[in-house]
């Protein structure tokens, strides 16, 4: 009977757990991205600048408009076929609606541009994407003596969150030749994953932003400041965000899961730098805060302004950018220069109340001239294969969530380097 | 018709089948001459929090575990009628801690969280981690039938009061498409999981129904089943994160003593 009764109390429990444990068919999916595409050409190192995007590329989610670069403007691609990978179960439809025959030569010649539609398997979702290929505009630029690479950041232009109410961040556009030599024509910043963490900030509330008519001329410049990331910021334990301005991309995919992966830096160039001189004002935070949001007493957050020179090829040939990780310390480096900091003894970086990094409150033009390693290699230099990274960061240990951040619920006053009027002086 | 005809004999069947004489009533039972009777449960409380039915973005779920929790209540009978008396009502009082553990594998999840004024809405796909515990009181009024000198079934609505709610978990080895499916993609690894918390989005009280087998091993001691399925759902209303409504169901074995 005692048998009886548990078993038949273990039949209810069990016809409750069915219930629950009954899982329902498998919904068809809602994505439809092309996520991966390979243009077939036999001489793609000898034609496409794969510094900017190589020839079998990985596409990020929030790009749709893919485009390669000749090496040279006078370059030529005419035909090849692509092939495009999309989520599992989406389909790819060309511009008239008809399926595209995957894998089909297209021609690319005169930077035409072609478009595709992209339906999600269960048929609720679209995307439309265009891909083509586009000469390097290799204007005056061509021409080391008659060069511009001048920035006022004076124009930055807006991206929004919310247009109505006036949420987004600012985005500074590469100027004179330097926008064909900077990835997508843009200076890339920390502002897109700080977006995801506060979504309801203004302009002027995000870690990069513009400081009107604060320039040492009277000018617009830039301001990065170090931000508290809020409640969503803690989710995810990375409480602040440093103000970031450097060249190179910025994967919000990656922001979250491997912070340090998602900024990658540097764009080719043809001509060696030799200097770059920029104007920096500097006011320090109150607290400066470990990355758990405890404060360390007795230290002083540092501004950091670097610039580093690396080859862009590793020994098997392939195209490789440096990382948050080693865009310092890679042995890819060729040149560096860099704000003066304290070290250890054993050479790591070390936290202080007494930094020598020689920026104040007082509007003053560094100059900072590359230290090379070894000599460039003329024939590498002018197949483009090394690259340049100019990078800021308005903390030093940002990239580890260490600074002092300004907080609107704690009150608390963070770090704010300014930048402006910069050039890159380069070798004749 | 023909439906509530075969119940009804079914019934009549089953209480023949379990006939005794009143003697034997009188004998295994403990009410006192005005049919009162009280009772003290202590059981063991295993259950879950769960969406019903399960959602079809919901696709596996890899790991459950009940944190083993406990009750302890009385319940005060009165039974009506002369004779046998195999019918009467039952009011309680409970006290519970229990909880549990649940991985799944979902896939375009919707959900949306708002904090500070910030929001963030889309479609997850990956693994989530929750951790409920709730420690509260509940009250149920039953209908009491002795469907045999030794089986009684009590069912019957019952209300829930929380002393102390947990909801919160993580999510991970995934991704987040902001907004719509469409949207930027946000990837989320197993070192750095996005962690949640909706403790205070639950509901201080929920109602549902109670069923109770109970058995008399001895006059005094008896051993017993409880099923408490939550009909009103954890989360308040303008709770947005999780698309589908989430019900409390846990169910109680144990020992039962009777007094007189």
């Amino acid at each position: 009977m005692v048998l009886h009764s548990s078993k038949s109390l273990l039949g209810i429990i069990s016809a409750a757990a069915l219930t629950a444990s009954c899982v329902a068919e498998e919904p068809l999916n809602k994505e439809c991205d092309i996520e991966r595409a390979v243009l077939h050409l036999s001489n793609a190192s000898e034609v496409l600048d794969e510094s900017v995007k190589q020839a079998d590329c990985s596409i990020a989610s929030t790009e749709t408009d893919i485009f390669w670069k000749t090496l040279t403007p006078t370059s030529v691609v005419g035909e090849a076929a692509l092939t495009l990978y999309a989520t599992p179960g989406a389909r790819i439809l060309n511009a008239d609606g008809s399926p595209y025959a995957n894998g089909s030569t297209l021609h690319f010649g005169d930077e035409q541009r072609h478009n595709f539609r992209v339906v999600s398997e269960d048929g609720q979702w679209e995307r439309l994407y265009t891909f083509s290929i586009v000469k390097p505009k290799g204007s005056a630029a061509d021409e080391a003596d008659t060069y511009s690479f001048k920035s006022n950041f004076n124009d930055p232009h807006m991206v929004w969150a919310n247009e109505s109410k006036g949420t987004g961040y600012y985005e500074w556009p590469a100027e004179g030749d330097l926008s064909d030599i900077w990835m997508d024509g843009v200076w890339k910043n920390g502002n897109p994953g700080f977006k995801l963490s506060k979504s309801s900030a203004m302009p002027e509330e995000y870690p990069s932003t513009l400081a009107v008519g604060a320039g040492p001329d009277g000018s617009n410049c830039v301001k990065l400041e170090t931000m508290s990331t809020g409640s969503f910021g803690a989710m995810v334990k990375m409480p602040i965000a440093a103000g970031s301005f450097f060249n190179g991309e910025f994967d919000t995919s990656n922001a979250t899961k491997a912070p340090l992966k998602a900024t990658r830096f540097g764009s080719s160039m043809k001509y060696k730098p030799v200097s770059v001189n920029v104007w920096l004002r500097f006011e320090p935070g109150d607290v400066f805060c470990d990355e758990k949001g405890k404060e360390v007493p007795d230290v002083v957050d540092e501004p950091d302004f670097y610039v580093v020179v690396y080859r862009n090829t590793d020994a098997e040939g392939n195209k490789i950018m440096l990382q948050g990780d080693n865009v310092l310390t890679s042995p890819q480096i060729v040149g560096i220069a860099r704000l003066p900091h304290r070290l250890n003894a054993d050479g790591s970086n070390q936290m202080t109340n007494d930094p020598i990094h020689g920026v104040t409150a007082e509007w003053k033009e560094f100059t900072f001239n590359i230290d090379y390693r070894e000599p460039l290699d003329p024939e590498v230099l002018a197949a483009k294969g090394y690259s340049i990274v100019i990078g800021a960061s308005s903390s030093w240990f940002g990239a580890t969530f260490k600074g002092a951040c300004t907080d609107p619920k704690k009150g608390t006053q963070g770090n704010r380097l300014y930048l402006d009027n910069m050039s890159i002086n380069v070798e004749n | 018709m023909r439906k509530y005809f075969l119940f009804f004999t079914f019934c009549f069947l089953f209480t023949n089948a379990f006939a005794a004489d009143l003697e034997t009533y009188e004998k295994w039972g403990t009410h006192n001459k005005n049919g009162v009777q009280v009772r003290f449960n202590l059981g063991y409380a295993v259950g879950g929090t769960t969406p019903l039915p399960l959602p079809a973005e919901m696709r596996e779920i890899n790991r459950f575990s009940p944190y083993g929790g406990g009750n302890l209540g009385v319940e005060c009978s009165k039974m009506f009628g002369t004779g046998k008396k195999r019918w009467g009502l039952a009011a309680g009082a409970h006290g519970f801690v229990h909880g549990m553990m649940t991985g799944a594998r979902v896939k375009g999840y919707k959900m949306g969280i708002e904090q500070d004024g910030n929001s963030m809405a889309g479609y997850f796909t990956g693994m989530n981690e929750t951790n409920v515990r709730l420690c509260g009181m509940t009250l149920p009024l039953k209908a009491v039938w002795r469907a045999s000198s030794r089986w009684t079934i009590e069912a019957g609505p019952y209300l829930q009061f929380f002393l102390k709610k947990e909801f919160e978990g993580n999510v991970h080895d995934g991704y987040l498409r902001v907004n719509d499916p469409t949207g930027e993609k946000i990837s989320m690894g197993s070192d750095n999981p996005a962690t949640f918390d909706f403790s205070k989005d639950m509901r201080d009280a929920n109602w549902g129904v109670a069923i109770n087998f109970d058995w008399k091993a001895t006059r005094h001691f008896s051993l017993y089943g409880n099923l408490d399925w939550g009909f009103s759902p954890v989360f308040r209303s303008d709770f947005q994160t999780i698309a589908f409504p989430m019900y409390s169901i846990y169910a109680n074995v144990g020992v039962a003593y009777s007094l007189f």
